[in-house]
């Protein structure tokens, strides 16, 4: 039974009371999309349903009832916190949906040094939470580019992952337990210990569930020393991309592990690095006690030096970009200047897939953009985060929108472009999204990207959420035109 | 044929520079930036994009003429041809980081792109800069139109523009916002003055400086543009390719520090209405004394 849009205030109001419920028009339809929608988003033109309200929770007694209330009245809830999510996991895709913000739960609890964990509520700024652990001498480690914006609830429900994953890990390594809100009124805590042999790991249940099964109200992560006096950066240039992947890959399988690994196409090397050259660029960062960065730093140069086509740069080219990488509010409104001044706009997609496939990954995606695509202006990207057995592409594309309505940009040029990544990745044998989630704009091709394992979501989905009313239109799509499947 | 030449000049995205980088390096007298990316002056940019839209303008109203012709002599059709057609050339001061700009503007359909090869980039002594562009632009000219940036907006004193057209003898005419074709082969100028915008019709040649206009962000070449383009490389002149020789001029810079800017603060809590009465108490006994 749903409830008309008046109803579903005034049972919020009774619950949180009016001045955490808010009705103003402008909100509302800022919290109807997130950052997947960025042009349209620019030009202020919302396409999607408009919320009903928003509400600020306080502690996880509100956020239980709030979403029994929606659960009883089957009414679209979409869990946030710094609302900085770029995969339309923040769209409310149904009608008289409700926003339920957790951003003003912003308490660190517990900082334990014995333990090396950090206990705080899901509101908590990232940026705030490092800056404040760093005046003690001690770091999350994580550092995704959204760390001025980002908030630790969304950064577990995202299963995102920082630029100093390939020493650290990603957010699903440095979580140690949780407390979680399901939508029947059930909050669960996962204890925290380092590690447990009781059945499933249950905090991936948590981990990645993108608001579609549970509201996570706290966490505790990892916390490590922090030591950037000793940190030793290195770049090369190298003519050679698929050459590039191999240096990435022989790094990792010689077991060394450095906090930073990234690999620039030629494209992307241009648009970031002065010193390029016309070459794809490889850059690393060694991290921690200074007799292991210093062995790491001479054990990956030697690799590295060894490749065919390799020119080494100066370190402190590379450190001075490096501090520069994050973006926050200025850098969000700057970009949003140059969108509206120049109708070219540019956007991200990230993949990962094993060493045995990435290179043709990379290639054939690349390949079919540039032919595909009408009015780019750059097709590139970059590899990130590398393991043993494989490596990210984070996709980076430009393109000019011409003769197009703002709400006509996504499928157009946006939507289209996913397609083409998705598609390729597919085929070759790899994952359609690395770290940004699969939102609602992948959610449309979860089938090809779980294959038999769909099974495993469904269930998941069906029990934690039997009434259908977390985040619908996330994991997976709430309506799916098959021939169609990227006009949305 | 009009000849439009565009002079523009690549700088350190200053942006990117925290203020405990500002002093950190010297090198032969001039501020350093290893690893910061370099982009072009923003009215720079805000020129090379008026010029295209000139072009385009032209080139519309070529089309036009062409096709209100067609019913006429394909003489007159051919005449409205060439007197709208429009050619573009950028040079800039520099070594090869400039390039990708250059590439950029003959992606865009700019016909020329000239470096003039210096490790010296951007107008440090402006009088020398300015008699070796005089010397290009008799080389490689005549131009009908310069257009330049009205200052830099790290080492400039806005003396560049004025100077060249001081040694070619155009007339100057600064803090432009607009040209476009006007009556009997003029050019239809608009630039700022004290009392609001001029709009005047003036005989070429002419030195235009573009001041902050705004909606001039230069427009990004598509990959099939660049594509077309790689045929027309940016062409390199050494700069002793010119009798006049591109000099120091003669000021070194010792030290750089931040002017500290802070001012004090009071963080103060309680009722808005309170704090406001007290604020305005203690500003007037502060008068008072």
């Amino acid at each position: 039974m749903s409830l008309a849009r008046e109803e579903i205030v005034k049972g919020l109001v009774n619950i949180l009371g009016e001045d955490r419920v808010i009705t103003d028009e402008t909100v509302l339809k800022e919290s109807s999309i997130d950052r997947y929608r960025k042009f349209e988003q620019c030009h202020e033109v919302y396409t999607q349903p408009i919320p009903a309200a928003v509400v600020y929770v306080k502690n996880t007694e509100e956020v239980r009832n709030v979403l029994m209330f929606a659960n009883e009245n089957g009414v679209n809830v979409v869990p946030r916190t710094g609302h900085s999510a770029i995969e339309g996991g923040l769209e409310t895709a149904l009608e008289n949906s409700v926003v339920i913000d957790g951003s003003e739960m912003n308490q660190v609890l517990e900082v334990n040094k014995e333990s090396m964990q950090v206990t705080c509520q899901c509101g908590v700024p990232l940026q705030s939470l490092e800056d404040s652990l760093r005046e003690q001498g001690l770091t999350t480690g994580h550092s995704p580019q959204s760390k001025p914006l980002a908030q630790m609830g969304g950064l577990v429900a995202t299963r995102s992952i920082g630029q100093f994953s390939t020493l650290y890990g990603g957010i699903e390594d440095m979580l140690v337990g949780c407390e979680v809100v399901f939508p029947g009124g059930q909050v669960c805590r996962i204890k925290n210990v380092p590690r447990r042999s009781v059945g499933p790991d249950i905090r991936h249940i948590v981990l990645g569930n993108e608001g579609a099964l549970c509201f996570i109200t706290e966490v505790t992560v990892k916390i490590f020393k922090y030591q950037p006096e000793n940190n030793r950066f290195l770049g090369y240039r190298i003519k050679d991309m698929e050459k590039g992947f191999q240096a990435l890959r022989q790094v990792m399988v010689e077991g060394y592990r450095p906090s930073v690994a990234r690999l620039y196409d030629l494209q992307d090397a241009e648009m970031n690095f002065d010193w390029a050259d016309g070459e794809n660029v490889l850059l690393f960062m060694a991290e921690g006690p200074a007799s292991i960065t210093k062995a790491t730093a001479e054990g990956i140069d030697e690799i590295v030096r060894k490749i065919e086509g390799v020119t080494p740069v100066d370190a402190s080219l590379i450190e001075t970009w490096f501090n520069h990488l994050n973006w926050g509010a200025e850098q969000i409104a700057q970009e949003k200047k140059e969108i509206l001044a120049t109708d070219n706009i540019g956007i991200t997609t990230e993949i990962s897939g094993c060493w045995d496939c990435i290179y043709k990954i990379y290639a054939s995606v690349v390949e079919r953009i540039t032919n595909e695509v009408p009015d780019l202006t750059m097709i590139g990207g970059h590899s990130s985060h590398s393991y043993i057995n494989g490596t990210n592409m984070y996709f980076v594309y430009y393109y000019n929108v011409v003769d197009c309505r703002p709400e006509d940009e996504i499928n157009k040029y946006h939507n289209l472009i996913n397609r083409i990544i998705c598609e390729e990745t597919v085929r070759f044998g790899g994952s359609i999204a690395h770290h940004h989630g699969l939102g609602k704009a992948r959610a449309h091709y979860v089938w090809e990207e779980y294959g038999s394992s769909f099974y495993m979501l469904e269930t998941l989905k069906y029990a934690f959420d039997p009434n259908g009313v977390m985040n619908m239109g996330t994991l997976i799509p709430v309506k799916h035109d098959k021939e169609h499947p990227w006009n949305f | 044929m009009m000849n439009i030449l565009t002079v523009f000049n690549i700088i350190p995205d200053l942006d990117l520079i925290s203020e405990a980088e500002w002093a950190s390096d010297i090198v032969d007298t001039r501020l350093n930036f290893p690893g910061v990316k370099t982009v072009p002056e923003a009215q720079d940019e805000s020129a090379a994009e008026l010029a295209l839209r000139f072009r385009d303008a032209a080139a519309a109203a070529s089309a036009d003429s062409v096709a209100a012709a067609s019913a006429g002599s394909h003489a007159s059709a051919a005449a409205a041809a060439i007197d709208s057609e429009v050619r573009l050339t950028a040079v800039t001061f520099g070594n090869a980081v400039a390039d990708k700009a250059l590439r950029t503007l003959t992606a865009l359909g700019y016909q020329s792109a000239d470096r003039i090869d210096t490790d010296r980039p951007g107008p440090d002594n402006e009088e020398s800069h300015a008699a070796l562009l005089a010397e290009y632009c008799r080389k490689r000219g005549p131009f009908d139109l310069i257009l330049a940036g009205t200052q830099s907006s790290v080492s400039g004193f806005s003396q560049l523009p004025l100077l060249l057209a001081e040694a070619l003898q155009f007339p100057c005419i600064t803090e432009v916002t607009g040209f476009s074709a006007g009556a009997e082969g003029r050019i239809r100028i608009e630039h700022q003055t004290d009392t609001g915008i001029l709009s005047e019709d003036l005989p070429t040649p002419l030195l235009l400086t573009i001041g902050d206009v705004p909606d001039t962000c230069l427009r990004i070449p598509t990959l099939r543009q660049r594509k077309a383009s790689g045929s027309n490389p940016p062409s390199v002149i050494s700069a002793s390719e010119f009798s006049e020789e591109l000099k120091e001029n003669g000021i070194r810079l010792q030290s750089v520090s931040a002017i500290d800017q802070s001012r004090a603060a009071r963080q103060m809590e309680g009722d808005t209405d309170d704090i406001a009465k007290q604020i305005v108490q203690e500003y007037i006994r502060e008068g008072t004394r």
